[in-house]
């Protein structure tokens, strides 16, 4: 993975961005990881992060986490860059698959959490403003909840009814094919 | 995954959060499942731009369900609630059989912004009920009719063409059961479509003369497919009046029909 090595000294030689958990915990990264946030990528352009950014929604444990997602997607998308350049088209095709599996691969493993740490993760992905997570998280839920019924998917996640009788009568009356 | 140590209240994520989920979910799983979940997930599932596109076809295995075990009526209510949530804002709407006049006529009623209109094997729509809707559908830019044995003929494609002139593809599926049913004239409502970009018919009737009238009054058209529409014959005057159209005659059945159709 050559290309993945320039990508990282590239990356290495740009400025770092301090973020500061809710739980006063420093993270050091790189830019290139930062910007995957638009919420930072506005607070750099606004030249408001000397000092470090400070992220009183996002606990230590969460933040690594979700640092650990945007520095791999951002040396993914560096080395794609990088090896644009330096391969013929087909070798460029090939890495281009190899990045796309090995991005699956770490996609599907970085999911691997329970569900409070997945609800956790979509609050951050949601307030840093992180596309790529949030569809990523989102897409379990979505897939988690898909042909279930009302009353399976609050048990699953813990949810109390809390429609009053009256929204329950009307949504029986118009949606009776959901209690059929 | 122990539920048990899942101390988050998943009623309160956040509005973005539910949208991006429910927008990943069919109507089905928000109409029966998620939507009805607790006041926060049924707000989520009530956002309109959830419903611009509203697919019920029979690639959906509960549109497969229900139509096999002739519940119609269940699909053209949730399809009548999904037009309610869109709040005018419907774009596409993907209907099969158990679609009738009945609900098109709420889409008609309900849909100004429709662009997208495709109808499979819907018999119980009929040509009175098909114009009454399509009126109302100014801003229609694609309308696929496959294999609805009830819609057809001159007079309704002529009244497409009319109500519908932004209309840039039709797709018509027929088949030889119905040879007949319509005359042999639809061509001349079709030609009524001029700004058509593309244009696929499978067993049209109609002949050389009613093509070209198409080709003369289509001046836009960049694609057209002509399936098993065999009283269509490429000669060379045809061929001149196609120059520069991206086209595709299907040749089955050359052994019978030896004169004409030809890949081009």
């Amino acid at each position: 993975m050559a290309s993945a090595g320039s990508g990282d000294e590239k990356a290495a030689a740009a400025a770092m961005i301090t973020l500061i958990s809710s739980d006063n915990e420093k993270f050091e990264v790189t830019e290139a990881t930062a910007t995957l946030s638009q919420t930072i990528r506005h607070m750099i352009e606004d030249g408001c992060t000397d000092g470090g950014v400070p992220l009183p929604n996002v606990t230590s444990k969460i933040l690594a986490r979700v640092i650990e997602y945007c520095k791999k997607h951002a040396t993914a998308a560096a080395g794609e860059e990088g090896s644009s350049s330096s391969f013929s088209d087909a070798a460029f095709l090939e890495v281009d698959r190899a990045f796309l599996e090995e991005l699956e691969e770490f996609d599907d493993a970085f999911l691997e959490v329970d569900r409070a740490t997945l609800f956790d993760l979509i609050l951050a992905a949601n307030y840093l403003d992180i596309k790529g997570l949030l569809n990523l998280t989102c897409q379990k839920v979505a897939d988690s909840v898909k042909g279930k019924t009302p009353e399976q998917i609050r048990e699953m996640y813990n949810i109390v009814n809390d429609l009053t009788p009256e929204e329950e009568a009307e949504i029986r009356r118009e949606t009776q094919w959901a209690f059929e | 995954m122990a539920a048990g140590g899942d101390a988050r209240d998943w009623s309160e994520l956040p509005h973005d959060a539910l949208s991006f989920v429910f927008n990943k979910l069919d109507i089905f799983d928000i109409l029966m499942g998620a939507g009805l979940v607790c006041h926060s997930w049924l707000g989520a599932a009530e956002e309109p731009s959830l419903w611009k596109h509203l697919d019920m076809s029979s690639h959906n295995n509960v549109v497969r369900e229900k139509c096999r075990s002739g519940e119609t009526g269940v699909l053209c209510a949730m399809a009548k609630k999904a037009v309610d949530r869109s709040g005018g804002q419907l774009e596409v709407f993907v209907g099969e059989e158990f679609v009738d006049d009945d609900l098109l006529k709420y889409i008609g009623d309900r849909a100004p912004s429709l662009k997208v209109l495709r109808l499979t094997s819907c018999l119980h729509v009929l040509n009175e009920g098909f114009v009454e809707a399509i009126r109302k559908l100014p801003l229609l830019e694609e309308l696929n009719l496959s294999t609805c044995k009830s819609i057809g003929g001159r007079a309704t494609f002529n009244a497409v063409g009319k109500a519908c002139v932004n209309l840039k593809q039709f797709i018509l599926v027929k088949d030889f059961t119905v040879y007949g049913k319509f005359g042999d004239d639809e061509a001349y409502g079709i030609a009524a479509m001029h700004g058509l970009r593309s244009l696929k018919i499978t067993c049209g009737e109609f002949n050389n003369k009613a093509m070209a009238t198409i080709l003369d009054r289509c001046p836009y058209l960049e694609s057209l497919d002509l399936i098993q529409c065999y009283n269509v014959v490429m000669d060379g005057a045809m061929r001149a009046k196609c120059a520069g159209i991206k086209m595709l005659v299907d040749h089955s059945y050359t052994d019978i029909f030896p004169d004409g159709r030809l890949i081009l």
